[in-house]
């Protein structure tokens, strides 16, 4: 069995952790009277990158670890998920501020809202694992 | 060299990271920037002109100038103290004396309950208290304050404020209570403040948790812990106890049944207005241990005090409300006798909250099938109001009157909850009515017979009463103007409710001093006594109107709601004997009859075409749940208390043609059977936009009138997609300019409001003003938010009250430039539950009315756009976003409608055309239909009866789906804190992501061909700019007015952290690709 690069793994669980954070990104996004502003445009781009993420891990197996290419592609991955970080934040800024105050019965809301902020949670760790990916030479694990 | 690569790689990574992350608080912050600038104390955008402004539309009162026209904030500070002091003292109602009050200068006098040490002095008028406040300590004992140590926050105000400073008359009346206070129980009460919020939430709940009501009051055992000597000292200190209990209120929460701790309950203490063990525990002891036991209220949920009325140990009782940051002086003045109590109780004090019938349903009702509403989020909840008009003292004083003359099974088992012997008596289930409320001195009234004022469409009674003080102290007392139509057989057969007493107007007396008499002249619009009548048939062929019975109307003045029945009844020949619980006085009630001179069995023409010439007819008949298909419910009737009392609706089922409305379709008759939707072929060739043929710009229509001609010239010079956006948005920032007219995009044109503006005295969006405070002076930091809670208002029933306070919050809009403000609250308590019932005036609807309108005109005189809230049926708390509530149009108009048309029309100041410019529209609904969505009461009742022109918008984000329906109905645009589009382009993006109803897609042309819609956007267009057009807006306006942005500190602050993580972020980038060729080379 071949064996992977700590890099690859690292990056590989970026994706994974990406494509989870995607999931919950659709699962808040269909969360009736809550669509997201710009769900669709974060839908896509958060399925681009965790598809990056993929692409940077088979790159960095490829063609190592600090490479450009490599490089790149994770952080044009990093970049896209900050999009879509950005999207639900500035989406659901709004209605974190009525659950927190004059709207706390707002059931629907407040699953609107934790979904929501269980995929930022996840689009974070994998913005995470990018960046420990980055310092990482390439060793094999 | 690989470890180097690594090492910028991951810096580029983190850099990139910290920029992106820049750019998203970059975003959040500036698309909700008003916010971001409220908590920052800055304005972010400033309106500017070339040649500078003039302010010469509003200004400040000249005693909050100086003499070079710069604002003078201490004076305003003082102001504001004088009149918090004077609210409360006019507003606090003593409710028992048996001789005790007022307490003599010198007193030592030991305080107990939590309350007295942690006193709920902010009512939550959409936004709290803020700012330093004056305790009942300091109140009572001391004779000026430095605020150093009563900071409901962190912010400086004034450095000190002697309490002789008080403009009540006379040296030094102003000073202190100059009492003696027990320093040790103030000391106990100090050590478990911890466990003692200053402001409790009435309940908890949400997210799951379950409901919880937060009352505070600490064990006896606890006090003595923390001061062994607790009890002891009372020795020294026993002139008198003066015990403290409260109840909190705010947004969101109600009380709810049964919801206090399971210890509590464990003492046979169920709910949560009744007095807990503990605070049962302290008010014991103070009757063990003083001769005089003074109670003081500090609630706006009434508080169930029966027993300790007929406790004879307590010697006095006195309701003083949430008194705001400076009202405890004015309860000081009352309990030393400085001023004589002269407040009326603005809702009843039942023995048990729970016998009233709207308790019977009040709570979280889910329909059985909502299963099948798609609309699941905002329409799966509802609540049957079946009490009918029987709300408050109409329900307890009606059903003592059919008692007394034993009709309708008044005296059935139905809704007793303490009557003895199983069968309803008043005087065992009321504490203390309506309007109730002692003096240190005695009056006498004389009540002359009604002139009548008849035309074809209004009738009115200017009733004389002279008032002669039999007392030896001065005072003021209320005069309250009550009347009793007749219930006749032609009610029972239309279903017509009538109530046996209600306030339909009153006024206030002047401080009489002893033997001193003075006589008012008090003018009722019997418009207010008029009911409403479903059936009636119109002459025009539509139904329902009010009417006028015929037959013998009485009229009495009265200590209250029951003390005027109780004199109606004296005339109508009833004594004790016939079931009385005491005997009124016949001379202070008057018969007047009434034979209606037309055709019919009623009157249904003269109050059946509205003030503003519309034929009044039903409008909004799906509100009845009768009006359904499937189950039908009983309401309240007095023909039959026994049988239509209230039953618990847990589980209703929507029927099949209610669903349509749940789901939001736009309803389009009054009766919720016909829909609209989007014309896309009408010829729309008369109606003009973007028109270059004229040139009026906005600045010019300073003050202009509705009919003014050049509002139609103005509105054809302006864009169709312009408008159709600008109809959206309502605040707080109106981010769409008008190119056509020179009406700059700006922000904070609104806020919360109600007992005064939140904003801090500096934080002006208005810098340019002459009397703006800069930010050196020392009161820079004051918060306006200072007022006590509107039941306090109410309860002065004294108008120049209500009016000063309106008067005064304008004063302040114009220091911190905010043209527009909702508030007041206006709908009326349903019953005592309700835990926003500090932000709404009161139970009784002339009341509040007249509360509010007094509010409304003083504010406008000051350019302040007043928007009373929450247009209406915002009945609970719980649920309130969507719940659909049911009753019948009677109770509708009667009730809670009868309040804001008071409001809107305005008949007291018709001769100056001043009433209400604004409205902030609820989050319930109208039965099934949204409030925001209801044609029938945002155009068929507010605009077209009433006459209401003004700016009208929805609560925050409320029904963003809905939009072409809420433009429809009449509503002028969304408050859209936070999420409001900021450009025609956003438009389809932040309002229309949901509006699939009817498929129609959102767009700035989506009216094109649409003759009706183009007209009601013209019209909502107009409503808006005709209200800012009476705001202090106006003065910034001039032919150049354009807006500037201002590099606030948090923009600096993202902007730097942009900047600089960009070039970091570059700047690794370089080095890792020099790094990796470095390596390549190798």
């Amino acid at each position: 069995m071949k064996k992977f690069s700590f890099n690859f793994l690292t990056i590989a669980c970026a994706g994974v952790l990406a494509l989870v954070g995607w999931v919950l990104l659709l699962v808040t996004n269909g969360v009736a009277g809550f669509a997201v502003d710009n769900g669709g445009l974060a839908i896509g781009l958060g399925l681009v990158a965790a598809a990056l993420c993929c692409a940077g891990a088979f790159a960095a197996e490829k063609f190592g670890a600090q490479n450009v290419i490599t490089a790149a592609v994770k952080v044009c991955a990093l970049a896209l998920i900050m999009v879509v970080i950005g999207v639900l934040i500035a989406d659901r800024a709004n209605l974190a501020s009525g659950l927190f105050t004059w709207d706390s019965h707002n059931s629907v809301g407040w699953t609107a809202f934790s979904t929501a902020v269980a995929s930022i949670v996840f689009f974070l760790l994998a913005v995470v694992a990018l960046i420990v990916s980055a310092f990482q030479t390439g060793k094999k694990a | 060299m690989s470890r180097k690569s690594a090492l910028w790689q991951g810096l580029t990574n983190i850099f990139v990271f910290l920029l992106a992350l820049s750019i998203i608080a970059s975003t959040v912050l500036e698309a909700n920037r008003s916010a971001v600038d409220n908590f920052f104390g800055v304005v972010s955008e400033v309106m500017v002109s070339e040649e500078g402004e003039t302010y010469s539309a509003y200004k400040p009162d000249a005693q909050f100038l100086n003499a070079d026209g710069t604002g003078n904030s201490t004076a305003l500070i003082k102001a504001a103290i004088d009149l918090g002091r004077r609210q409360e003292a006019e507003g606090a109602v003593l409710l028992k004396n048996d001789g005790a009050l007022p307490l003599a200068s010198g007193s030592k006098v030991t305080l107990l309950g939590a309350r007295s040490h942690r006193t709920i002095i902010n009512s939550a008028m959409g936004q709290k208290s803020q700012g330093n406040y004056i305790t009942l300590e300091q109140a009572l004992s001391a004779t000026k304050t430095d605020f150093a140590n009563t900071k409901l926050d962190k912010k400086e105000a004034v450095a000190d404020y002697s309490f002789a400073d008080l403009k009540y008359g006379g040296d030094g009346v102003g000073a202190g209570a100059g009492f003696v206070l027990n320093p040790t129980t103030i000391a106990a009460y100090e050590a478990v403040a911890g466990d003692m919020a200053l402001q409790p939430k009435a309940t908890s709940g949400g997210r799951g948790e379950p409901h919880k009501t937060t009352i505070g009051e600490p064990a006896l055992a606890d006090l003595t812990a923390a001061e062994s000597g607790f009890v002891s000292s009372f020795a020294q200190y026993n002139d008198a106890a003066i015990v403290v209990v409260g109840r909190g209120a705010g947004e969101s929460n109600d009380y709810w049944k049964g919801t206090l701790d399971e210890a509590e309950k464990a003492e046979g203490i169920t709910e949560p207005l009744q007095l807990t063990p503990n605070e049962r525990e302290i008010i014991n002891l103070a009757c063990q241990n003083f001769s005089k036991v003074i109670v003081l209220l500090n609630n706006n949920s009434a508080i169930e005090i029966g027993d300790l009325k007929n406790n004879p140990k307590i010697s006095a009782i006195m309701w003083i409300g949430h008194p705001g940051n400076y009202g405890l002086l004015g309860v000081a003045d009352l309990l030393c006798g400085k001023v004589s109590p002269s407040g009326g109780l603005y809702d009843v004090y039942a023995t048990s909250n729970l016998s009233a019938p709207a308790m019977m349903n009040m709570g979280d009702y889910t329909f059985a099938n909502a299963d099948e509403i798609t609309r699941k989020n905002r329409s799966t909840k509802y609540v049957m109001e079946d009490e009918s008009i029987y709300v408050g003292y109409r329900y307890y004083e009606t059903r003592y009157y059919d008692s007394v003359l034993g009709q309708g099974n008044a005296k059935s088992a139905a809704g007793v909850m303490n009557s003895k012997g199983g069968t309803w008596n008043y005087a065992d289930e009321m504490a203390y009515s309506f309007g109730y409320g002692l003096s240190y001195t005695n009056f006498e009234f004389e009540l002359s017979n009604p002139a009548i004022e008849q035309s074809a469409h209004a009738i009115f009674g200017t009733f004389t009463v002279k008032v002669t003080n039999k007392g030896t102290v001065a005072g003021k007392v209320p005069v309250q103007i009550y009347a009793q139509t007749p219930y006749t057989e032609y009610d029972k057969q239309h279903k017509v409710e009538k109530s046996a007493i209600q306030l339909i107007a009153f006024d206030k007396t002047d401080i009489l001093e002893p033997g001193k008499s003075q006589t008012l002249t008090i003018r009722a619009d019997f418009q207010n006594l008029a009911s409403y009548d479903e059936t009636f048939q119109n002459a025009d062929g539509s139904k329902g109107t009010y009417i006028l019975d015929n037959g013998a109307y009485y009229f009495a003045v009265g200590n209250g709601a029951h003390d005027a029945l109780n004199n109606v009844l004296a005339l109508q020949g009833k004594t004790t004997a016939d079931g009385m619980d005491y005997n009124g006085t016949a001379a202070l009630a008057k018969q007047w009859n009434y034979t209606f001179a037309g055709n019919g069995t009623v009157d249904g023409t003269t109050f059946g075409i509205s003030k503003n010439n519309v034929q009044v007819h039903n409008q909004i008949q799906y509100i009845n749940w009768n009006n359904f298909s499937g189950e039908k419910i009983t309401h309240l009737s007095r023909s039959d208390w026994n049988g239509t009392y209230p039953v618990e609706h847990t589980s209703m089922t929507a029927p099949a043609d209610m669903i349509p409305l749940l789901n939001g379709k736009i309803v389009a008759s009054a009766d919720g059977k016909e829909f609209y939707t989007i014309h896309t072929n009408d010829d729309v060739s008369g109606i003009t936009w973007g028109s270059t043929k004229t040139s009026y710009k906005f600045y010019e229509m300073v003050k202009a009138d509705w009919d003014d001609y050049r509002w139609n010239d103005l509105l054809d010079q302006i864009a169709l997609d312009e408008a159709t956006v600008f109809a959206s948005n309502s605040g707080p920032n109106f981010v769409i300019p008008l190119t056509g007219v020179g009406f700059v995009a700006f922000q904070r044109g609104t806020d919360n409001a109600g007992n005064g503006i939140v904003f801090d005295l500096n934080n002006s969006a208005d810098k340019n003003a002459p009397w703006t405070i800069p930010e050196t002076d020392p009161n820079a930091a004051w918060n306006g938010q200072v007022f006590g809670c509107a039941p306090i208002v109410a309860s002065t029933f004294n108008q120049e009250i209500m009016f000063e306070i309106g008067n005064f919050v304008g004063n302040e809009a114009l220091f911190v430039g905010l043209p527009i403000v909702w508030g007041p609250g206006l709908n009326t308590h349903r019953h005592a539950y309700n835990g926003r019932s500090g932000e709404y005036y009161s139970e009784d609807p002339v009341l509040s009315g007249a509360c509010a309108l007094e509010f409304a005109v003083a504010a406008g005189r000051k350019g302040l756009v007043a928007s009373p809230k929450h247009f209406v049926f915002n009945d609970q708390e719980t649920n309130r976003n969507g719940v659909a509530p049911f009753m019948t149009e009677q109770r509708a108009r009667e009730i809670e409608l009868r309040a804001y048309q008071i409001a809107m029309e305005g008949v007291k100041y018709e001769d100056t055309n001043e009433a209400m410019f604004g409205l902030m529209t609820s989050f319930s609904k109208c039965g099934p239909v949204e409030v925001t969505n209801s044609w029938g009461m945002m155009t068929g009742i507010l605009q077209n009866e009433w006459g209401f022109h003004g700016y009208a918008v929805t609560d925050i984000g409320d029904d963003k789906d809905l939009y072409t329906g809420m433009v429809f109905a009449g509503c002028t645009g969304y408050d859209m804190r936070g999420g409001y589009p900021t450009s025609l382009e956003d438009f389809a993006q932040k309002i229309g992501k949901q509006a699939a109803v009817d498929g129609i897609e959102l767009s700035t042309d989506m009216f094109a061909k649409d003759a009706t819609m183009q007209g009601i956007i013209r019209t909502s267009l107009k409503r808006s700019l005709w209200a800012f057009a009476h705001s202090n807006l106006m003065n910034r306006y001039s032919a150049s007015t354009h807006v500037e942005s201002v590099m606030t500190p948090w923009r600096v602050g993202y902007t730097a952290a942009i900047a600089v993580t960009a070039v970091l972020a570059l700047a690794s980038a370089v080095m890792f690709i020099l790094s990796s060729r470095k390596k390549e080379d190798a």
